[in-house]
């Protein structure tokens, strides 16, 4: 295995980790799943190299990052489009010294950018994710480099210029009514509040993060009985006494003590991460109609 | 079979959550058997698990999602009814806490306890890990007293130090990381309950289902790792 210098990393701009599936079989010593923010993105990135599903992805956050590629590389671009002539959804050639800036402003907030067989990163109870609340970080700043664990410019036959069909990437412009299905305590919820979750037109609060998503649009009136605190599954639409509903994210606790109106249908939740802030976002009830084709 | 009381409910397509009757100290019994009964003879397709105190929450590979609604009840029933051994011994860890907190003196105003009163009350039961979570390595400690059930802070902490020993609700708990929290800090102890450092078998000092005895001393003795004991 050949460990090649393939990035410098000269800004991280807004956000800027080291992603793969997440984590499993820790959530039960309150070790979030953590993993993209986007896995349907990081996963059509890995696909498009041929890569395994978990092979560790670069994963960034809106604007400002800058890469600068120290070998010539073929990388897979996935979820937001952020670089100049460099489109997401399909394979590029990168040259020796090229800079990649996240500068261009387009539907979605998170980018996924895949090597040949993935970033070469430490690993904390068997995923790359980082977690810096938990200890598990990298800390990746300006200055650092990123390694190849193989060859970062294979010569595949037809791969340089490999893209998805365009049913594959998901337009973040425009989502579809997500699926909500109920969740343990949304029985507790008065007819009226639940009435007012699903005629909302929620947008996501500037102040949200990858533990949870804060959603602007009405206050929720959560039932007056308190819960003790229960195991919690990431897509958890919780609603705190303050009416505010709170998603919970990968990096979000694995417990907690709020009414928890819904929860995200899992493969629905992408566009729920990829919705920037302002964006309208609208549930309906998973139960009631059937899936809509996309 | 399920037990009267019992009931079981989709959390989503691909997670089902369990609640176990039969009073609380029932429930967290069969809880930690269910769990047992998991790592034991893990079921097909599951990827994730967690206890709560009265619940257990399952969480199914993506793949799974079809097959789900028909074979639920099925999975339900293999984990809740398995026997477990009854060997089982749950591990027990001493703690020693100093009683120092910065709400000692709230939390005696508002229970009307004098302070000798407060450390014996809360040092006295041999509690259990009810769960873990809010964050890598909290434990979740149950019974709490009684006397000692109170609202969290009106006002939370921004900063709280990994070793702090909390009382909030009907729980007490002890801060692993340093972390905002709106718990009432009684005391503190040495034992490093998360060390992300360390190999994954020796990262967390409890586990669910574990005996925690915490005991009240002036000053630590030296050695914090030799307050675990099988």
């Amino acid at each position: 295995m050949t460990r090649l210098a393939l990035v410098r990393i000269e800004a991280v701009g807004a956000g800027l980790s080291l992603q793969d599936r997440g984590r499993r079989g820790w959530l039960r010593f309150g070790v979030p799943p953590s993993g993209a923010m986007d896995s349907q993105a990081a996963l059509y990135a890995n696909r498009l190299l041929q890569n395994p599903p978990a092979a560790p992805v670069l994963e960034l956050y809106r604007l400002g990052a800058r890469l600068r590629f120290l070998a010539p590389a073929l990388i897979a671009l996935a979820g937001a489009s952020v670089f100049h002539s460099l489109p997401s959804w399909r394979t590029h050639r990168v040259c020796k010294e090229q800079v990649l800036s996240a500068s261009e402003e387009g539907p979605g907030v998170w980018t996924y950018l895949a090597i040949p067989g993935g970033f070469e990163t430490p690993t904390w109870l068997g995923s790359a994710s980082e977690n810096p609340r938990a200890g598990f970080s990298s800390h990746l700043t300006a200055g650092d480099i990123l390694f190849a664990q193989e060859n970062p410019d294979p010569h595949l036959p037809g791969i340089g210029n490999r893209f998805s069909s365009p049913d594959a990437y998901a337009d973040y412009q425009r989502p579809p009514l997500l699926r909500v299905h109920a969740g343990p305590q949304a029985s507790l919820f008065s007819r009226s509040a639940r009435k007012l979750f699903f005629e909302t037109e929620w947008k996501v609060s500037a102040d949200s993060d990858r533990c949870g998503y804060r959603l602007d649009g009405a206050l929720v009136e959560a039932p007056g009985m308190e819960i003790e605190s229960e195991p919690v599954l990431v897509g958890s639409i919780q609603i705190p006494p303050g009416g505010q509903p709170l998603v919970t994210m990968p990096d979000g606790p694995t417990v907690g003590g709020y009414h928890k109106i819904g929860v995200v249908d899992p493969e629905d939740l992408f566009w729920l991460a990829q919705s920037k802030p302002g964006h309208v976002i609208k549930f309906r009830p998973a139960e009631e109609a059937p899936s809509p084709s996309r | 079979m399920m037990a009267t009381g019992d009931t079981w409910r989709f959390y989503g397509p691909e997670a089902i959550l369990i609640e176990f009757g039969g009073g609380k100290a029932t429930a967290l019994r069969r809880v930690a058997s269910a769990c047992q009964a998991i790592s034991s003879h893990p079921p097909n397709g599951l990827r994730d698990y967690v206890p709560g105190f009265s619940k257990l929450l399952l969480i199914f590979e993506p793949s799974l999602r079809r097959q789900l609604p028909s074979r639920a009840a099925e999975i339900v029933n293999t984990i809740i009814s398995r026997r477990t051994p009854r060997i089982f011994k749950p591990r027990l860890h001493e703690l020693e806490v100093v009683y120092d907190g910065p709400d000692l003196e709230f939390v005696c105003e508002k229970t009307g306890l004098n302070l000798e009163r407060l450390i014996a009350l809360h040092s006295r039961p041999l509690y259990t890990v009810g769960m873990l979570g809010f964050s890598p390595g909290f434990p979740y400690l149950t019974p709490l007293d009684r006397r000692l059930h109170l609202g969290r802070r009106d006002v939370p902490r921004k900063w709280i130090e990994p070793g702090s020993v909390a009382i909030g609700g009907p729980h007490t708990g002890i801060y692993s990381i340093a972390s905002p929290g709106g718990w009432h800090l009684l005391g503190r102890t040495n034992a490093a309950l998360f060390v992300p450092e360390n190999l994954p078998e020796e990262m967390f000092l409890l586990a669910p289902g574990d005996k925690v005895r915490l005991r009240p001393v002036n000053e630590f003795s030296i050695s914090p790792s030799a307050s675990s004991q099988k």
